[in-house]
């Protein structure tokens, strides 16, 4: 065969290295930032270093959307998105939403402080709804964006998960 | 400090929680790569499968309609066929209430694959007409559904009968489909029909052909888990009860826990809210009793409010500790509170003792059969000295415990409910199979407990009784009906299909109860929907 032709065949089969170089980019600016999420959102360090890496292999190839969004708000609900569908797929759905609010890897951290531990112990969906509101410091149109939710369902979620909270922390948040 | 403040502080303090492993970058390298082959592999099959369906499936299905569809009976128009499938309009009057099965006829050989493989793709499709082939007009486009597999996808149900004819059913929600849609008989059902390899195809193409045209209307009859929606209003409501004119739906507030609530009554004749009064901060449950309505209230508003029927004022206001599930019945009015379950007197407004009961978590309570039962599942802590999952039961003649039953529930919430001589009690399934339980007044254990496999590992919240069956909910918000005497789901099929609640499943439902002929599912996605039973 010739060798051009081949080298062309086998090229074919590699990703281009321009756009790899461009994740490269995003990769040192923001995956960091994004694991961090990404812990908030699972409360397990190795789901969310797993999901944040499977999260970049969709942004490879997510150019137009990510002009037309933005780096940072993409790749946020890919996140959330990745976790959802993953979520269903293991059928865990709410009793295992419960049970899976207590990071398990030996590489968490124990929660410590009641502030954490509370804020760990909330469902899935609220708990992204405070990280998000908490630690990204987003609009509630800008939850509702990124889970894909209505305006009224992050209204709810957040209701609940400062009740439970204000519940779990009495008097301790106004010391 | 503001609890913001403190959330915030907290997030700051746990970013140091995780950090990048070695490698990180390498990894997601890996990963791109791994994905892009197999992109490249997908999209290569994929055009072969597409050249074999255009040459083999398109020419043999034919475009003129009349010549495939002779078969088809009165009411079923045929249509123009395409994209290796065939079309078949809905009958003239078909209602978006109707439930939808279509029945395909499938030879008993068409299964005789030696080579072990799914031998045909069916895909059902429905459209609205007039029919542009883009698929961003797809109104239910499910995944592939293998025939031989018997794998179903979430709309639908595919079964082999008892004679072995291979009947294969399809069932399409409909109503799910059509809830807030006009629909109409502007509709298209697409099923299509493809090979899944090309000798297995070439040699079981005429099969195919004829699966395709004995594809004929299969109403289902006796169902009941297809229940129809009679209504869905708008009120995201927690809990509801209901009186002799209408239905109470009890509405915290949007937002925050610092604002007043509300509670609506829902005229059953119009399903729409007639009556709005305002509520203390964080209301928790309401209950209809001694001719009033009765609202409990959480921290801090720690109180049980008596609305009086006849004047739809507030007449009482009781003090209980972070208030919570509530009954009425056998003489007094139930409520969770503090340690345990407090018991109002409704002649003097007055709380007459309080109860303890086990259980780790809230209780529910119930009333029935001369006595008031309360179960409480214990949830991820079981509390010092305490029983896991526990049915307590009160005499409450003296409110003495009579009796704590052990039941076998898992880890969330479970529910319980009094009808047709018996408690019936929600296991919420992550221990034990999901099931539903019968504790017999005077035997104090558990007599039977009721299977229902399709609930998964989701748990069962909510349950209640009337309208001759008993009504349970799971986690996803799906809907059982369960036969009291045969105590046995009631379903379409030997495997129960069970009515998704909530047009963005999975929702977590939040009540239940049955009232006006009908069932009132709180749908947890801000709606009340209303079903036929």
């Amino acid at each position: 065969m010739d060798p051009a032709i081949a080298e062309r065949a086998i090229g074919v089969l590699e990703p281009s290295r321009s756009r790899l170089d461009r994740l490269g980019e995003w990769f040192s600016a923001e995956y960091e930032s994004l694991l961090r999420f990404a812990y908030f959102l699972t409360g397990d360090a190795d789901t969310a270093e797993d999901l944040v890496q499977d999260a970049f292999v969709r942004l490879y190839r997510a150019d137009r959307r990510i002009e037309a969004e933005g780096f940072r708000p993409y790749a946020r609900r890919t996140i959330v998105n990745l976790h959802r569908s993953r979520f269903r797929r293991a059928r865990a759905e709410r009793s295992a939403m419960t049970a899976s609010t207590t990071p398990v890897t030996s590489r968490n951290p124990e929660p410590v402080d009641h502030v954490w531990r509370a804020i760990l112990a909330l469902p899935k969906g609220q708990r992204a709804c405070v990280a998000l509101r908490f630690y990204e410091h987003l609009s509630e149109q800008e939850i509702a964006d990124t889970l894909g939710v209505s305006n009224g369902t992050v209204k709810k979620q957040m209701h609940r998960a400062m009740s439970a909270l204000r519940e779990s922390l009495g008097d301790r948040s106004e010391s | 400090m503001s609890i913001d403040n403190v959330i915030e502080r907290a997030f700051e303090r746990h970013e140091s929680d995780v950090r990048p492993g070695p490698g990180a970058w390498h990894e997601v390298q890996r990963r791109v790569r791994r994905r892009h082959r197999y992109r490249l592999v997908a999209t290569a099959l994929g055009a072969t499968i597409a050249v074999v369906g255009a040459i083999v499936v398109v020419p043999k299905i034919g475009p003129e309609p009349n010549d495939r569809f002779d078969a088809l009976p009165d009411g079923w128009r045929p249509i123009r066929s395409d994209q290796g499938g065939f079309r078949v309009g809905f009958p003239p009057g078909w209602k978006a209430s109707d439930d939808l099965g279509v029945t395909v006829g499938v030879p008993p050989d068409a299964f005789s694959s030696s080579e072990g493989k799914p031998l045909f793709i069916v895909t059902f499709s429905i459209v609205p007409e007039p029919y542009d082939r883009t698929p961003q007009t797809y109104l239910f486009a499910p995944d592939p559904t293998t025939v031989r597999g018997r794998k179903a996808n979430r709309y639908s149900d595919a079964s082999l009968d008892d004679t072995f004819r291979r009947r294969i059913i399809y069932r399409i929600e409909w109503p799910r489909l059509c809830a807030d849609r006009a629909c109409s008989g502007a509709y298209t059902l697409i099923a299509s029909i493809v090979g899944t390899d090309e000798k297995l195809w070439e040699r079981y193409r005429p099969i195919a052909e004829r699966i395709v045209q004995r594809a004929e209307p299969a109403p289902v009859s006796g169902s009941s888990t297809t229940s129809f929606v009679q209504a869905k209003i708008g009120a995201d409501a927690i809990s509801m009860t209901s009186t002799s004119d209408g239905l109470w739906a009890l509405i915290p507030a949007p937002g925050e826990v610092a604002r007043p609530g509300s509670l609506v009554k829902i005229d059953p004749r119009t399903n729409r809210v007639s009556l709005r009064l305002a509520v203390g901060l964080n209301p928790k449950a309401v209950v209809g009793g001694f001719g009033s309505i009765w609202v409990s209230h959480g921290a801090p508003q720690n109180s049980v409010w008596r609305f009086d029927l006849a004047t739809n004022k507030a007449t009482a206001r009781i003090k209980v500790e972070d208030a919570g599930d509530i009954v009425a019945g056998e003489g007094a009015v139930w409520v969770v509170g503090g340690a345990g379950v407090s018991v109002i007197d409704p002649g003097t407004n007055r709380v007459r003792m309080s109860v303890a009961v086990g259980g780790g978590g809230p209780p529910r309570l119930a009333v029935g059969g001369g006595y008031v039962w309360s179960v409480a599942a214990s949830g991820r802590e079981v509390p010092a000295g305490g029983r896991k999952n526990t049915v307590t039961i009160l005499d409450p003649k003296d409110y003495h415990v009579i009796e704590v039953v052990d039941v076998p529930a898992g880890l969330s919430q479970a529910d319980i409910t009094f009808g047709f001589g018996t408690a019936w009690v929600t296991s919420a399934g992550s221990e034990t199979p999901t099931s539903l339980m019968r504790i017999e007044p005077g035997t104090w254990k558990v007599t039977r407990s009721i299977s229902l496999p399709e609930a998964g590992n989701t748990g069962l919240d909510l349950v209640t009784t009337g309208e001759g069956f008993v009504w349970a909910v799971n986690g996803r918000g799906q809907l059982w009906k369960v036969d009291p005497v045969a105590n046995h789901p009631v379903g379409a099929s030997k495997e129960t299909i069970p009515l998704t609640i909530g047009d963005n499943a999975p929702i977590f439902a939040e009540d239940v109860i049955t009232g006006f002929g009908s069932v009132w599912v709180a749908s947890g996605d801000g709606q009340i929907w209303r079903i036929a039973p």
